[in-house]
């Protein structure tokens, strides 16, 4: 076979040796290569360069970074961003768009859900200032000058009676005993009597019977 | 549907739940208010009469803590809300007022002050700081009237219900008869 014969088969002699062609052409190039020795040794040089090839893109493919690679094919690839409104804008019209009858119904169930929570939670929240469950003393306290003392009753659920017992009369009681005492000592002067002694009066509170 | 539907969505109820929170509580930012019933009665041991009736609720608390009145008189009553800006003053008919003052507001429980007064003088005779509650009452003495003592009763709101989950009642079953037993004859069961 010349030369001249061998060029036609070249170009597809890459072809074969990547596997790219068709099984006829390429059963045609196997015959041709069992009788042809230029051809076959110019598919031997073509292998051998590719292989030379292959491990040289190998060999640099190892000592690329590939570490970021991910993150600036992203950057390259995302559009810039767009604002959160339109971004809500956009999907609300996809929405309305694509999923009309969905959107309708849920919109629907969300207001009647709405209607029905808020009243029921405002109905079953305790109007202000009722969070606790019972009502509950925290201090009781009287001026001195008012004479009085507090008594702190608690009863049941919650109830308490404060009672303010009137003292003042202690007091009183207490000038005149001292008064009395003092005319007694007087009287010892003018008349000397034997001194009887006397049960101090209890008086009973004012304020309430207790 | 989309993950950004899905988002949209979420927002959506968060924005709907957060409007709910809201709005209630720009009310509750305003200057705070609480109702309270008062109501001014005089207990005394003139005649039986409980007037209205259903003061015969307050004659039971206080005969159990041994208070021996047998007549109880609602004077005047009343629905009054307390703002904390503005007390709320009842006068007394024995010469006294009361002011009732809005302290504070913690955690929904509003602290209530209850100031008994000497009119003219305005002289202090007691404060009492209470929380009020769904239920229960302050029965503050404050003072002689008429032959009786006079008793300020702050009660709840009228809407305010104690919650009550659960009806606790509950009554045992009476116990099931037992079968008479006959003694045995003692030769049959110990040797």
């Amino acid at each position: 076979m010349t030369p001249t014969d061998c060029q036609s088969w070249f170009p597809s002699l890459s072809a074969f040796i990547d596997g790219e062609l068709a099984p006829a052409r390429r059963v045609q190039i196997e015959h041709h290569l069992a009788t042809c020795r230029d051809c076959s040794a110019r598919v031997s040089d073509l292998r051998a360069t590719s292989g030379m090839v292959r491990i040289g893109m190998e060999m640099r493919a190892d000592e690329a970074d590939f570490s970021d690679f991910f993150d600036k094919v992203l950057a390259k690839i995302e559009p810039h961003r767009v604002p959160l409104w339109e971004r809500w804008k956009l999907t609300l019209s996809e929405l309305f768009a694509y999923h009309r009858g969905a959107m309708i119904s849920s919109l629907a169930t969300a207001a009647v859900a709405v209607l029905i929570a808020v009243p029921i939670a405002l109905r079953s929240r305790p109007p202000t200032g009722y969070a606790s469950a019972q009502l509950s003393v925290q201090r009781v306290s009287t001026e001195p000058e008012a004479h009085v003392a507090p008594v702190v009753m608690k009863g049941d659920k919650g109830n308490t009676i404060i009672w303010l017992v009137n003292h003042r009369h202690v007091l009183d009681s207490a000038a005149q005993a001292a008064q009395a005492n003092e005319n007694h000592n007087e009287n010892l002067d003018s008349q000397p009597e034997p001194i009887q002694k006397q049960p101090l009066k209890q008086q009973r509170p004012r304020g309430g019977e207790l | 549907m989309t993950i950004a539907a899905g988002r949209a969505a979420g927002f959506l109820g968060a924005a709907i739940f957060f409007v709910t929170l809201w709005v209630p509580g720009l009310a509750l930012a305003d200057d705070p208010v609480v109702q309270v019933r008062t109501q001014v009665v005089l207990a005394s041991n003139q005649g039986s009469t409980v007037d209205p009736p259903d003061l015969d609720g307050m004659r039971k608390q206080f005969s159990q803590k041994g208070f021996a009145f047998t007549s109880y008189q609602r004077l005047s009553g009343d629905q009054i809300a307390i703002h904390k800006s503005k007390p709320a003053e009842i006068t007394l008919p024995n010469q006294r007022s009361a002011t009732i003052r809005l302290a504070d507001i913690k955690r929904g429980t509003a602290f209530v002050e209850v100031i008994i007064s000497q009119l003219p003088s305005n002289v202090v005779i007691s404060s009492t700081v209470l929380t009020l509650g769904r239920e229960g009452s302050l029965f503050q003495h404050a003072g002689d009237y008429n032959g009786g003592q006079l008793i300020l009763v702050i009660s709840p709101d009228e809407k305010v219900k104690p919650r009550r989950l659960i009806p606790m009642t509950w009554h045992a079953d009476a116990a099931l008869p037992r079968p008479e037993m006959e003694p045995c004859p003692e030769s049959a069961c110990c040797p």
